[in-house]
């Protein structure tokens, strides 16, 4: 249930993505939702199921694209597995940690099309990505996941408030 | 001396004889109050008003207890009356200008329509990644639409059609890295190719252009029609800047286009 929820909001943000780039634009650039969402599922939850989501929504948003099919999902797939595994030596509770890691794994993520990208045909040149793109994207999204960090463990600690009154 | 009966009877024919004298002195051709009248009068006159005050209000107050409820339902169903009359504003206002926008594009279309066939259709999706710049729209094989088909608007360029379904199809727009057009200053006839600039993000960029070339700010840049996919003369943009290549060689203008991708709702595509 809670993965089909998931896929549910995966397509909700391409949706969103694709429909109302205009309205997200900071900067010039558009937020990477799926990977703020990927990062905070990946950084509570731990590698393994990151990973599995990572691998999900980078195959729907290889789909979505048309091209260069895999390039997304490799990529979304190793990125979660790894904020996951970083995150279990971090402080959960520190709202700072997914942050971060949503930080580097925009960068991660967006210098993997760039650089072992090149092999599967994808060209951009590195300075203008790195610095009109790959920078204020990751800033955007972490700042984001920040923003969503905070609203979630607030959600979960009214949640257990509610919970204990009842009891 | 006079008897009992008789005495009142007099009495009361004097008081008679007095009130139609009255009368008589007191009739509407009277120009003025006397002075008891005025002094009642004026008396008066302020307990009147405080009475008249308190009573109308009271009977106002009365009223609208009494109509209380159905004051608060007339409230709600004007609520709701306005609520939907703003609505059918914002949408006719959103039929006024797409009527508007349709109509450039029609008056386009016959301008040109000697020259080209068209199939009109209605952006629905962007590209969701900041990498790649490409509209989704919402006609496809069906209406007639083929991959490499040109697409534009009456203001100029938008790209051209890379993937097509039965009824949708992707386009490539100018802006990105991947599209190369072949362009021409309108002013002075240099050629060269123009790209998506990624230096200078929604902006594009004419390369190649010979350092004694008199490429020049505010010159208007159109397809030259080399490379056979986009037909000559759809204007590209306008030349904001002028930059030098490392090589020193060669410089490269940057291209403010004329059509607004971030707003673009409908295309003409030519078939």
């Amino acid at each position: 249930m809670q993965l089909f929820l998931l896929i549910l909001l995966g397509i909700g943000v391409l949706i969103l993505q694709s429909a109302f780039p205009f309205y997200l634009k900071v900067a010039g650039v558009k937020p990477d939702l799926l990977t703020a969402i990927l990062t905070l599922y990946a950084f509570i939850e731990g590698p393994l199921p990151g990973a599995r989501l990572g691998f999900i929504y980078g195959l729907m948003e290889d789909i979505l694209l048309g091209r260069f099919l895999g390039l997304n999902t490799f990529c979304r797939t190793l990125n979660s597995y790894l904020v996951g595994y970083a995150g279990q030596w971090l402080n959960p509770e520190n709202p700072w940690a997914p942050t971060l890691l949503a930080f580097i794994s925009v960068w991660l993520h967006y210098l993997f099309l760039l650089l072992p990208g090149r092999l599967a045909g994808f060209r951009y040149p590195l300075l203008p990505g790195i610095v009109n793109i790959i920078f204020p994207t990751a800033l955007y999204t972490s700042s984001l996941t920040l923003i969503l960090f905070i609203l979630l463990r607030g959600g979960v600690s009214w949640k257990r408030g509610r919970r204990k009154a009842g009891e | 001396m006079f008897p009992r009966r008789r005495y009142s009877l007099f009495l009361w024919m004097l008081l008679g004889g007095l009130a139609l004298f009255l009368m008589g002195a007191t009739g509407w051709r009277r120009d003025s109050l006397g002075f008891l009248e005025i002094a009642f009068r004026e008396g008066l006159a302020p307990v009147q008003k405080v009475v008249a005050t308190v009573g109308s209000r009271a009977y106002g107050w009365i009223e609208g207890l009494k109509s209380w409820r159905g004051l608060q339902e007339e409230n709600r169903a004007l609520k709701r009356e306005l609520e939907r009359l703003q609505a059918l504003n914002i949408q006719l206002e959103e039929h006024r200008l797409e009527n508007q926008r349709l109509k450039e594009l029609l008056h386009f279309a016959e301008t040109q329509g000697s020259d080209f066939r068209f199939v009109a259709a209605r952006v629905i999706g962007r590209n969701p990644t900041n990498w790649y710049s490409t509209l989704t729209l919402d006609k496809g094989e069906r209406q007639g639409i083929k991959r490499g088909q040109v697409v534009i608007t009456s203001k100029g360029l938008v790209g051209r059609v890379v993937k097509v379904s039965p009824n949708t199809a992707e386009v490539l727009l100018i802006t990105d890295r991947e599209c190369a057009v072949g362009g021409l200053i309108l002013e002075n006839r240099t050629p060269g190719v123009v790209e998506g600039s990624p230096e200078f993000k929604g902006y594009l960029q004419m390369i190649h252009i010979p350092k004694e070339a008199p490429a020049e700010e505010n010159q208007r840049v159109i397809t030259s029609g080399l490379g056979g996919v986009f037909p000559k003369g759809i204007p590209i943009g306008v030349i904001v800047r002028i930059v030098t290549e490392p090589d020193g060689l060669m410089k490269k203008a940057i291209i403010a286009p004329f059509v607004d991708f971030d707003r673009l709702e409908e295309v003409l595509v030519i078939i």
